[in-house]
């Protein structure tokens, strides 16, 4: 095909990736709490152009979240402690749903909870939901204090989410893991065995700062979860080492702000990524690299993402490197 | 809404502490009002990453104005750019001040956040622009007020420039006055312990107004809730609901002071 004389693939090429039963029309979405949880993005994104939608994560009852101050910038990053501030399910369910049912994109809905019960309890009402095609278990946010959320840093306690909730659910079962539990690839494990239909990687990592004049911390919670351009390599990794080792989709997340972010997240073998504090920087982020990515592949008369996804060359770049050192040694 | 990359046409050092940065965008200038703000991208680099807002100072025709001192690592490198670099500039954000028809105006300013109240002041008429800072350094130059106004007042916390002392206790002086409910409407931007004793006066002489809260902000457009102010309603994000906010929606102690 020809336009205006120049030559054209004869169709743009193919983004789209299917994870469990799912087909997503491409790999882009946006990271839960960078991109609200309604309207806020309307002036600046058609939300139909994404992969899916990612809520901020919702809790069963409304929670108030954190006093200020909540974020502080630190270097190439943020340090943010917000508290899962949100209306809870029931506003969710009556007044969020029915706007982002608007937008012909996958809507994933972000969820914490105390424990099983009280998860088992938002999944029963979000099945029921026709828009709802996945769930996200945020089992990971590092801000919570109170007993009101739980950091499921337990193997045992992540099975036993997992397990009951894919008990309970048809939708789309997404897990979101903290980077910071000790035994990670143990629990990315059990993770997978009790039934996640894939992984989202990585939530914040927990840093701090500190207010040298007033000899105070910078945020309320004292710490809070890094994200931003900091923590990129260290998500990278956690990509690449979850899918060495395990049959897992993936979307990769953290600090990805650029198409050739993204590529680095693909090429590694993610299935999905998503723009997060990037968000706040560039409104446009997540289109803009989903711009990006369509147009690597155009420029490389490359026809389909899949082609790309998950073709690290490892071993052939390992045992280059190897054979260079044998030759010196 | 507007992403716009602008290219700086002055930047220029006001006082001591004090710059001001202009530059042209038409778009912009014809559209926002006073008290709303502009999300600031100073540079294609990942530190600092997060935009820097602004409220803006003045509006002469197509050349919009800010005014910024030089606090944070976002100010400091604001300070050392040159006129026809580019900017990106996200906005108009955000609510703005609700034009009085009957009541006299009282603005109240502490250091930069005199900004959008200059604004205000170029727009519409006002009794009184109650202005402090924390030294000479930090004043804003009667250069750069609005000379033929008579109702400036200065006050520094040392008493260097204008009255000593605090800027609320002359604006105390006057919603004492008999009538100060019916008759006066604040306008306020400042530093929040500023803020927290205006509202509290306000509140104790029963005198409505708006605030502009400056809180560390993070996204600008109400996604990331990292701003958010105490109302009567709960937590609002600063960035959406606000920044500027009616005096009797807010809660006292939300306030630093």
């Amino acid at each position: 095909m020809t336009v205006n004389g120049k030559k054209k693939l004869s169709m743009s090429p193919d983004l789209s990736v299917k994870i469990g039963n799912v087909v997503f029309k491409n790999p882009v979405t946006v990271a839960s709490g960078t991109f609200g949880n309604t309207n806020e993005f309307e002036p600046y994104v058609d939300f139909s152009r994404l992969g899916a939608f990612v809520t901020k994560t919702i809790t069963l009852n409304a929670r108030i979240g954190n006093p200020m101050p909540r974020i502080v910038e630190t270097p190439s990053g943020m340090l943010n402690a917000i508290g899962l501030e949100n209306k809870g399910l029931e506003d969710y369910v009556e007044n969020k749903i029915p706007y982002l049912s608007k937008f012909s994109t996958h809507l994933i809905t972000s969820i914490a909870a105390s424990g099983p019960e009280e998860f088992l309890k938002m999944v029963r009402v979000l099945d029921k939901q026709k828009k709802v095609t996945g769930i996200e278990l945020n089992l990971s946010c590092p801000n919570i204090r109170d007993k009101g959320v739980s950091f499921a840093k337990h193997a045992q306690e992540v099975e036993k989410i997992v397990k009951e909730v894919r008990a309970n659910t048809s939708k789309l079962l997404i897990t979101k893991l903290s980077p910071e539990m000790s035994n990670f690839m143990d629990v990315a494990e059990i993770t997978v065995k009790s039934g996640t239909d894939a992984l989202s990687l990585i939530n914040t990592i927990k840093g701090m700062a500190v207010d040298i004049y007033q000899r105070t911390p910078r945020i309320s919670n004292v710490t809070g979860g890094l994200s931003g351009p900091a923590i990129r390599p260290i998500a990278l990794r956690y990509v690449y080492e979850v899918k060495s080792a395990l049959d897992i989709p993936v979307l990769g997340m953290g600090g990805i702000s650029s198409w050739q972010d993204a590529m680095e997240f693909i090429i590694t073998g993610a299935h999905m990524i998503a723009t997060g504090t990037a968000n706040f920087v560039n409104p446009t982020a997540c289109t803009d690299v989903l711009e990006g990515i369509e147009k690597y592949l155009e420029d490389r008369k490359i026809h389909s993402l899949n082609e790309l996804r998950g073709s690290l060359k490892i071993a052939e770049y390992i045992s280059q490197k190897r054979g260079t050192q044998n030759i010196i040694g | 809404m507007f992403d716009i990359e602008v290219k700086i046409k002055e930047n220029k050092r006001v006082s001591p502490d004090l710059w001001v940065l202009t530059y042209k965008c038409p778009k912009v200038a014809k559209k926002i009002l006073p008290g709303q703000f502009l999300q600031f991208k100073l540079r294609n680099s990942t530190d600092p990453y997060l935009r820097r807002p602004f409220s803006v100072y003045k509006i002469k025709g197509d050349i919009i104005e800010i005014l910024y001192e030089a606090v944070g690592v976002g100010t400091k490198l604001m300070t050392e750019m040159e006129p026809g670099e580019t900017l990106t500039v996200l906005g108009p954000l955000g609510t703005w001040f609700t034009p009085q028809k009957k009541k006299k105006v009282i603005m109240v300013g502490g250091g930069v956040g005199a900004a959008p109240l200059v604004f205000m002041g170029q727009c519409y008429p006002y009794e009184k622009m109650l202005l402090g800072f924390r030294d000479k350094d930090a004043v804003l130059p009667k250069s750069e007020a609005d000379g033929k106004h008579s109702g400036w007042i200065y006050a520094t916390n040392d008493g260097s420039v204008g009255m000593k002392g605090f800027i609320t206790v002359p604006l105390e002086k006057i919603l004492k006055e008999e009538g100060a409910k019916d008759n006066y409407f604040i306008y306020s931007c400042g530093p929040q312990p500023m803020l927290h004793e205006v509202v509290r006066l306000a509140q104790k002489y029963n005198v409505e107004g708006e605030v502009s809260l400056d809180e560390r902000m993070g996204c600008g457009m109400g996604a990331c809730l990292g701003c958010v102010a105490l109302t009567c309603n709960g937590y609002l994000a600063s960035c959406r609901y606000g920044p500027i906010f009616k005096i009797r929606d807010l809660v006292l102690e939300g306030l630093k002071h």
